[in-house]
């Protein structure tokens, strides 16, 4: 019987952490976007589009993309359209073949940060 | 393996994977940069980097003691003397990456530079002697391995200022200016003007 009671209370403990932890992902999290993570792309239209998940907030979001020398690439016209996915976007002027990176940020109502760095490549 | 083991093995492994892919906080509520206290706190940033600012200032001729910190301040520092700067960096590549600070007048003086440490914790400090009022900047630099970027381009620049006096504002000083020339016109006048209009006895 003891351990029963044990074991229900173990579970409920376990039970929690999980509710807790619900919240956890709800605020914010990168659910993908375009160009994706490492894509290759042969015909790059010139639009970086990130989702988010979770209550992101208006606060200090950013979107830049860099080339391989570290030189900044795009227009520095990052717009945030908050929502139940939450997009982050950017445009560029038609870039020459090579590596890229992008670095993003949003910052969710909770006060949690989300950013990050994301790398693409232009083929010939 | 007992059945409460492999419950708890479980719980471990559920919780070890919610902590790695859990966003970074900003610490909780704290001092902003207009004074008021938020959830945002004194957070810093430009289009690269995000961090969380913090000063904590001691009385004069106090070494710095970390178990009995006062309460953070944010960009407006009240007083002079020795200060703790904290930085937390709130970008998790960025704590990977190394990190430098540096404090410096506004004619260029250098007061503090930490050699480029890569902050696991996510912590840079620094502790400063400020002996003159006025306005300083703390410049985060990142050696960032991914971008590349020039660290004079990408570093995140904190303007602080320091023990400067607080200037009201001018509303409320013209009301004082204003009240106060309209109480000294009364007195005057008051005093003055029995005088005219009392009659001349002696005619």
């Amino acid at each position: 019987m003891k351990f029963n009671s044990c074991k229900v209370a173990v579970s409920l403990l376990i039970m929690s952490q999980f509710m807790l932890m619900q919240p956890l992902h709800a605020e914010g999290i990168l659910l993908g976007g375009q160009p994706q993570d490492n894509a290759e792309i042969s015909n790059f239209d010139g639009k970086i589009i990130l989702s988010f998940s979770g209550n992101v907030s208006e606060r200090a979001p950013s979107l830049l993309v860099v080339d391989s020398k570290g030189t900044r690439m795009d227009n520095k016209d990052v717009a945030l359209e908050i929502g139940p996915r939450s997009k982050l976007t950017a445009t560029t002027p038609t870039l020459s073949p090579g590596p890229y990176v992008i670095r993003y940020r949003v910052v969710t109502e909770d006060g949690l940060i989300v950013s990050g760095i994301r790398r693409f490549t232009i083929k010939n | 393996m007992t059945s409460l083991t492999k419950i708890f093995t479980v719980a471990a492994l559920v919780l070890t994977t919610a902590t790695a892919s859990a966003s970074i906080p900003l610490g909780g509520v704290r001092k902003s940069t207009d004074g008021k206290y938020d959830l945002y706190g004194c957070m810093q940033t430009n289009d690269y980097y995000v961090a969380n600012f913090a000063a904590f200032q001691t009385q004069p001729g106090k070494p710095v003691d970390p178990k009995k910190m006062p309460p953070p301040e944010c960009v407006t520092l009240p007083a002079l003397g020795t200060t703790l700067i904290s930085v937390d960096l709130l970008d998790r590549d960025v704590r990977r990456k190394e990190v430098s600070m540096k404090v410096t007048g506004d004619k260029g003086a250098v007061l503090l530079e930490t050699p480029p440490t890569m902050a696991k914790q996510g912590v840079i400090t620094g502790t400063v002697d400020f002996k003159t009022k006025g306005n300083y900047t703390v410049v985060l630099t990142v050696n960032d391995t991914d971008l590349h970027t020039p660290s004079e381009i990408s570093a995140l620049r904190i303007p602080i200022t320091v023990a400067m006096d607080v200037v009201e504002p001018a509303s409320k000083t013209a009301m004082i200016s204003f009240f106060g020339f309209m109480g000294a016109l009364v007195v005057m006048l008051a005093v003055l003007v029995p005088r005219f209009v009392k009659p001349n006895t002696a005619a």
